[in-house]
């Protein structure tokens, strides 16, 4: 992060650089279906198109052709207990189009979250298991501790 | 229940701010130490300036986005100390045609050049023209498909009425469909023979200014269609007498808004190495939303004739002066004419200059010579009654005049 | 469910009865009159039986709805007819003609069900267009290098130019009507159809059609989801409307129609059909917009009896091209110029064919020619086009064999450059052959008036002028207009305000307010139909039937 503010340019002024500004771009699923060239980022709102432009095209050295912006309306939420209205910040939403060639698939994160969830549900029977042999061990004699034990 | 609160007298902040009132009212006494110490030579300052010395506001230069426009002041550089009078597109002169000729130095002749009087009488049209030519106007009147917002509509008498806004084909757009497409038939009926000497352009700038005794006459008007020859339209034959109207009381130049920014430079649309530059005939629109008086009156018959003679004479003027051959007298060896045509549509008023001098002083011996004839209607009206299109009181005169003007060379 | 069926059947037995009923009646009579005879067959004839199914009684609505679009008489009526269901208008995908998005092609193919064909940038040898170039040559470079010259020494005046799209458009527009007129005037001794064209300035195009075989958004899925019965058919395609507006520099009309360049047969291809690009997402995926407006098909003037309908040529502005970034590269460039020719021929095409009683809804019973030329006055693509087929809607995009036609060149130059004396260096004779081919294509179909608007009343009731009733023409004439003026409508869309949506549509908040908003009342305001307004008051004074009368009170609609 600068600690510096990124100010607003307007002609005639020196060109300014900012070292590491408050920029970031956040790669989220689409909502709609969407040719496979497109590409859908969350950026800060202060982000232009250029700007986008030249972080992809620089910095990850992807083929930009297009990019349209717009400020996405932030979602309101209804607290559960005192009853108020809170409401997300706004995004701005930039839809890269790269040449027609090139495809883009979002990344499957959670391919093998069945998989892990299966395997934290057994180790967890397991222990149930464990705790309720033990429950039947020590039926007999109800208030010894676990370690009075043959 | 009272309206005030109670006071609490004995409270002792409010005490305090009574205190602080009083005192701050306190006028001190003059010791007579500051004149003392004037008399030494030692500043004195008040307790004020040292405190809450006087900052002035730093004024920020912000450039913007676009350009700031010029200042129209003495500032400009095309600032003069003399103020030019202005023909331009959207004013009418006030004495209407007899000041234009007074300006203009020009005598009217009513009735066209013996040529083009004979060509109107003799041509021989087919005998569907007429039919076709109800058709264009027709199909530029009220068939085209443009929809956008018409000026609003007042009632005189009842001037704070909002009547619905009206969409329709705008009057620009109406006049130029009209003017192509009686071009375009006049065009088919000349044969190539007259039509390859003949280009059309639209939308043309001319500029130029004159010196009338003492006055500066600056012209900057716009043709909106400019008919150019590859050859200039002939002299007119014949003498011509007459003298100019006598405007007294009014100056030749009441009612020419003052300029105080203006370039002295003339400007005629086409380059005059160019073969097809000769001036041959200028269509003006007459638009009365954008054309008016200074104070708002309806335009005149005699001011729209006005309109055409100066029209008229500042193509001719700038085009002699792009020529660049004037002498000192101003008389033009080889006077130049120019066919121009004023419509709002319906009405049309011809008429035919030609430009012997550019002396204007009223003292000059050489007249410049314009005829014309009273306008004609093309049509009397031109709508929609009850769902359908229709056209009255169609005159084939104006088609007639129209024609020959085109042929004329 | 249950009931319904036993109500079915109670009705069944109904009629069972009624008929066994009457016909023991009618036996009765027809021993009296054997003439009654034809009612009655050997074999029983049952009327088609149709698919109760959702999808198929929402398909056969469909279908009477265009039936009634056709059986509409006039071709005013038919537009307003198209119109009828929404006071608002349509939700209607803005294609233009000044912006192409990148990778528009496939769109914009399947939006118009064209196919694409290169054309050689050659015409053949033909000696008649030989003798043509040669004669025309002269004429068009003085055209060019006086326009050039023109408008050089115009911009000399301004302090401040014009942007380079502005500059380009006008100095275009200046050429376009130099070279016009010069081929005009040479071609018109050989050629005597240019006699009778019409030219149209800066004309306006407009056309609406409906396309088929689009993913459906994520709000209609997801309300389909929500049904049981729905939830097979949530990813089924929908139709999206589509709204072109165009304004092309010059367009000339005559007539009589171009003669086709494809065969019935070679255009009723399945095959062919079925390789046509389908761009199945959103058209604003590519950049493009929607906005709400009433169907509007506007080939450049209204209805008339004696106007020249069919188009000849239109020329088409390639200005905004330039706001492409360079990023698109050359490729694309060359694709948005084949876009915007299809899309400009299409819709111009469409409008005609709107205006001889054809629209997106009822199909073409013959097919329609025009010619593009895109140009910036340098570059020129010449293109033709040949509509065979209106109908995208629904399932048609899958099922209608027939496709239309477009064949165009690359941007061919017709001079290499202006020199600094103004004169015109290098030019390209093959240019000017090309367009000389497209003037002298002669319009040579001509259809008697049945065969040209089927779907129209006859020849006493073509156009909403025709009718007898000045009321109702009147009417005609003004519903007409005021849906292609696109002005505002005169009650405004209500409005939802910010704090409604926080607090009263997102979050339930004020559960004790009465429920007065529409949205509160369960009002879609965009479902309101055309004719949903109050009806103009008729004054006493000049109310016909006298003062008293109470029936003349609001003046009659003529609604179709």
């Amino acid at each position: 992060m600068s600690t510096r503010w990124y100010p607003v340019y307007q002609r005639g002024n020196p060109q300014l650089r900012v070292f590491l500004p408050n920029f970031w771009m956040k790669l989220v699923r689409p909502t709609e279906d969407q040719p496979a060239n497109v590409v859908t980022f969350a950026v800060s709102t202060q982000m232009t198109k250029h700007d986008v432009k030249n972080y992809l095209e620089k910095i990850y050295k992807l083929p930009v052709v297009d990019v349209r912006t717009r400020i996405a309306l932030g979602d309101t939420k209804r607290d559960q207990v005192h009853g108020y209205i809170t409401k997300n910040d706004d995004v701005k939403l930039a839809y890269v189009t790269m040449p027609k060639n090139e495809a883009f698939t979002f990344p499957d994160i959670f391919a093998n979250k069945a998989e892990k969830q299966e395997q934290d549900e057994k180790s967890m029977d397991e222990s149930k298991q464990g705790f309720r042999k033990f429950l039947d061990r020590n039926k007999k004699r109800p208030g010894t501790p676990g370690w009075y034990s043959i | 229940m009272r309206l005030t609160n109670k006071l609490y007298a004995q409270h002792i902040g409010w005490h305090f701010k009574k205190h602080w009132q009083v005192q701050g009212r306190r006028v001190p006494k003059d010791t007579g130490a500051a004149a003392d110490l004037l008399k030494m030579g030692v500043q004195v300052k008040t307790s004020e300036d040292v405190l809450n010395p006087k900052r002035e506001p730093k004024l920020v230069e912000i450039v913007g986005a676009v350009d700031k426009p010029i200042v129209e002041d003495e500032t400009h550089p095309n600032w003069h100390l003399t103020a030019g009078h202005l023909f331009g597109d959207s004013n009418v002169l006030l004495g209407g045609l007899p000041q234009a000729q007074v300006l203009t130095n020009t005598i009217e002749i009513n009735g066209f050049p013996r040529q083009i009087d004979e060509a109107i009488v003799s041509t021989q049209f087919p005998k569907t023209i007429d039919r076709t030519v109800q058709n264009l106007i027709i199909s530029s009147q009220l068939l085209d498909a443009q929809q956008v917002k018409l000026p609003k509509i007042k009632l005189i008498d009842r001037p704070a009425y909002n009547l619905p806004r009206v969409y329709g084909i705008s009057h620009e757009r109406r006049n130029r469909l009209l003017i192509n497409k009686l071009l375009f038939e006049i065009e088919k009926l000349a044969g190539r023979s007259v039509t390859v000497r003949r280009k059309l352009i639209d939308n043309v700038t001319f500029q130029t200014s004159l010196i009338k005794d003492n006055d500066l006459l600056l012209f900057k008007i716009t043709g909106d269609k400019l008919i150019s020859s590859a050859r200039p339209l002939d002299t007119i034959k014949g003498k011509f007498n007459g003298d100019l109207p006598d405007l007294y009381p009014m100056k030749c130049t009441v009612s020419m808004p003052k300029q105080h920014i203006y370039t002295e430079n003339t400007f005629y649309p086409i380059r005059r190495e160019i073969t097809c530059s000769h001036p041959h005939t200028i269509f003006t629109y007459f638009d009365k939303t954008v054309v008016g008086n200074m104070h708002g009156s309806e335009v005149s018959k005699t001011q729209f004739y006005g309109r055409t003679l100066l029209k008229a004479f500042a193509v001719a003027a700038s085009r002699a002066k792009q020529l660049g051959d004037v002498p000192s007298n101003g008389v033009l060896q080889k006077p130049i004419v120019v066919q121009c045509i004023q419509t709002d549509g319906q009405e049309f008023h011809f008429g035919v200059l030609q430009l012997n001098t550019l002396d204007l002083s009223s003292d000059s011996a050489t007249k410049n010579y314009w005829f014309h004839r009273p306008s004609v209607d093309l049509f009397t009206e031109c709508s929609y009654q009850t769902g359908r299109p229709n056209i009255g009181g169609y005159n084939s005169e104006a088609f007639r005049i129209l024609n020959a003007f085109y042929n004329n060379s | 469910m249950l009931t319904l069926r036993r109500g079915e059947q109670l009705r069944a037995r109904l009629h069972a009865l009624c008929r066994r009923c009457l016909s023991a009646k009618t036996q009765a009579k027809t021993l009296a009159n054997t003439a009654d005879d034809v009612e009655y067959s050997a074999e029983p004839e049952y009327p088609e039986i149709r698919d109760l199914s959702f999808k198929a009684r929402k398909q056969q609505l469909a279908v009477d709805w265009h039936n009634e679009i056709r059986a509409v008489p006039t071709v005013e009526e038919k537009m307003i007819k198209l119109n009828m269901p929404r006071y608002y208008g349509y939700k209607v995908v803005d294609l233009t003609d000044n912006l192409v998005p990148y990778n528009a092609l496939p769109l914009t193919q399947h939006y118009t069900r064209t196919v694409l064909e290169q054309q050689p940038a050659t015409v053949e040898e033909d000696a008649k267009l030989d003798a043509l170039v040669k004669a025309t040559r002269e004429d068009v470079i003085e055209a060019l290098e006086y326009a050039h010259d023109l408008y050089k020494h115009q911009l000399s005046l301004l302090d401040t130019q014009p942007d380079a799209v502005q500059r380009e458009r006008q100095l275009t527009l200046i050429i376009l009507e130099q070279v016009n007129r010069a081929v005009l005037q040479a071609l018109s001794a050989d050629f005597a159809h240019l006699q009778d064209v019409e030219i149209d300035y800066n004309p306006r195009h407009e056309a609406f059609w409906a396309v088929g075989g689009v993913d459906p958004p994520k709000n209609v899925v997801k309300s389909k989801q929500g049904n049981e019965w729905q939830k097979d058919q949530a990813h089924d395609s929908v139709d999206r409307l589509v709204q072109y507006t165009g304004e092309p520099y010059l367009a000339l009309r005559h007539r009589h129609q171009l003669p086709n360049w494809r065969t019935a047969e070679e255009s009723n291809n399945l095959t062919l059909a079925k390789q046509l690009p389908r761009y199945k997402f959103d058209a604003r995926t590519l950049g493009y917009c929607t906005k709400y407006q009433h169907a509007v098909n506007v080939p450049g003037y209204w209805p008339s009896a004696n106007a020249p309908n069919f188009g000849l040529l239109s020329f088409q502005s390639r200005a905004h091209l330039q706001l492409r970034p360079k990023t698109y590269g050359e490729e694309d460039q060359l694709e948005a110029l084949h876009a915007l020719a299809i899309q400009s021929s299409y819709a111009w095409l469409l409008a005609q064919a709107n205006y001889n009683g054809f629209n997106t809804y009822n199909e073409l019973t013959y097919p329609l020619n025009t010619q593009t030329v895109i140009t910036n006055g340098r570059e020129w693509s010449f293109y033709a086009y040949q509509l065979n087929t209106l109908l995208v809607h629904g399932a048609h995009v899958d099922e209608n064999p027939v496709v239309n036609f477009c064949r165009g060149t690359a941007p061919l130059p017709l001079y290499g450059e202006i020199s600094e004396a103004g004169k015109c260096v290098d030019f390209n004779e093959a240019t000017l052959r090309q367009l000389l081919a497209q003037y002298s294509n002669v319009p040579s179909i001509q259809r008697s008036p049945a065969e040209l608007l089927p779907y129209v009343r006859d020849a006493t009731l073509r156009r909403a002028a025709d009718y007898e009733n000045g009321e109702q023409r009147e009417f005609l004439e003004r519903t007409f207009k005021h849906l292609a003026s696109k002005r505002p409508r005169h009650l405004e869309l209500p409005e939802i305000y910010m704090w409604e949506k926080l607090y009263k549509i997102d979050n339930p908040t004020r559960s004790m307010e009465p429920r007065r908003r529409f949205f509160e009342l369960n009002i879609n305001p965009w479902r309101r139909t055309l004719d949903q307004h109050d009806k103009e008051y008729v004054p006493r004074v000049v109310r016909p039937g006298g003062k008293k009368n109470r029936e003349g009170r609001y003046k009659k609609t003529y609604y179709p």
